[in-house]
């Protein structure tokens, strides 16, 4: 007995999940796209990686500048991924070299932490 | 019976999306004028750090900083040697002229508005004012000056000793080097832009700017495709790019992040005041606006490290008209335009 509506809904559903990146299949991803960072936050626990996807048609250059972290992926070509491991907790700020209005804001928190969905 | 139902129904939906995505494609229109302007709305008052938050006392001594030749290692140029106030902080020629009357080898940047800058410098190499300020000082073919050698020339001028220990009540030793960078940043981030007629038009009042800037507007905005780099309130969008000017052995932003695909590529600037800031480009090299324009229309170099953001624009003459009206809307207006250098210290 499942009306069109209900069907329609469930769609829905579906292709939100399937849009969303935090599945538990493995680290969160970022894309990279119109020169921007989506998502542009992000909260994990220490220890854990991120995955930067160059979705955009321009090379970027990822740059974390953090007292814990100073990064410079050097150059990001369309299509390529760049991977970020976040040892210590606290607050950085992931840019880029080229865009540098770009602004990906990661908070790590501590491995036992709360605010972290699990640490891997 | 019900699935043939429901595949009717769900074949009208695609059916509805279909026509309207063509009738979308077809109409296509541009944003309406209110939503383009709000893009360029200012905001109330300029972001300090808080580890250089504003005092009148700290801007103060900035400015009397930024207008003392004795900053230099001769004696005999100050920042404001090259950052006019009247001529929109810059100053009129090709490339700047540093120390012992030599060219630099780079336009001098306007430094309006840089409070919201990102990075600093036609090639982005300083994070913060604070960072940059000390940079042309010390440079040999700018001012010239080491900034140990400064501090101890200031701290031999008794209204400087005052001055400094005023703007930094909390320091044992307020006549510092960082003191000194503090001081030029803070009154750096002072110089907003006053209100251009361009800025009371987004504010509400429709009558000020004229039909021409208004289809200037739209065409900043549409197909000279200006704001894909100078969108936003600000005119810029920091980001780095080669233009195809003539290469030199000035490789911008390449070395200064190490990544060979922009070489060629230094910072989108403001366009605030750029009608009073020819002549134009890191380098000094287009006199007029309606160079840059042609520039824009195809007179660029096409090499592998040109910006993917270029495309050539194709304007008529009045679009080109419309267009530079359209950014003498950006002129500070005669009676706002800063004037006084203070008196100097003794
Ligand atoms: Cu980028």
């Amino acid at each position: 007995m499942i009306r069109p509506a209900a069907c329609l809904a469930l769609i829905a559903v579906l292709a939100v999940a399937a849009c969303d990146g935090s599945d538990d299949a493995g680290p969160p991803k970022v894309s990279q796209k119109g020169k921007a960072f989506h998502p542009d936050s992000l909260d994990i626990a220490a220890g854990q990686t991120v995955v930067l996807h160059n979705d955009d048609t321009r090379t970027h250059n990822i740059r974390v500048f953090h007292p814990a972290m100073d990064f410079n992926s050097g150059s990001q070509k369309p299509g390529e991924d760049m991977r970020l491991t976040f040892e210590d907790a606290g607050t950085y700020f992931v840019t880029c070299g080229i865009h540098p209005r770009m602004e990906l804001k990661v908070e790590v928190a501590p491995p036992d932490g709360k605010g972290a969905d699990e640490a891997e | 019976m019900r699935s043939v139902r429901i595949g009717l129904f769900a074949a009208s939906i695609v059916a509805a999306v279909a026509v309207g995505v063509a009738g979308w494609a077809l109409w296509r229109p541009g944003p309406d004028i209110e939503t383009m302007k709000a893009r360029f709305a200012r905001p109330e008052a300029p972001p300090f750090p808080s580890g250089n938050a504003f005092t009148p006392e700290k801007a103060r001594l900035g400015k009397t900083l930024f207008f003392d030749p004795r900053l230099s290692g001769a004696n005999d140029l100050a920042c404001s040697g090259c950052h006019l106030p009247e001529k929109g902080w810059e100053d009129g020629r090709p490339t700047a002229v540093g120390a012992g009357g030599k060219a630099v080898g780079r336009h001098t940047p306007t430094l309006w508005n840089v409070a919201w800058g990102h990075t600093f410098f036609w090639d982005g190499r300083a994070r913060s004012l604070e960072q940059q300020a000390a940079m042309p000082i010390e440079a040999p073919n700018e001012m010239n000056q080491p900034l140990a050698g400064l501090v101890a020339e200031l701290r031999a001028v008794p209204g400087y000793r005052k001055a400094f220990a005023e703007a930094f009540p909390q320091a044992e030793e307020a006549v510092s080097a960082d003191n000194l960078r503090k001081a030029i940043a803070t009154f750096e981030r002072t110089l907003v832009q006053p209100m251009t007629p361009f800025d009371r038009w987004v504010a509400g009042d429709a009558e000020a700017i004229g039909d021409s800037a208004r289809r200037g507007f739209r065409l900043f905005n549409g197909k000279a495709r200006c704001v894909e780099c100078h969108g936003g309130w600000n005119f810029t969008n920091g980001a780095f790019h080669d233009i195809g000017l003539p290469a030199t052995e000035d490789k911008g932003r390449g070395p200064v992040i190490d990544v060979a695909e922009v070489n060629n590529a230094f910072k989108a600037p403001t366009l605030r005041d750029v009608t009073r800031r020819a002549p134009y480009m890191h380098d000094g090299s287009l006199p007029t606006m309606e160079a840059v324009i042609a520039h824009y229309e195809g007179a660029f170099a096409r090499r592998p490290t040109l910006s993917p953001d270029l495309e050539a624009i194709e304007l008529s003459g009045r679009e080109e008209r419309d267009l530079i009206a359209f950014l003498k809307t950006l002129e500070t207006p005669a009676t706002a335009r800063p004037s006084t250098a203070p008196e100097l210290p003794e």
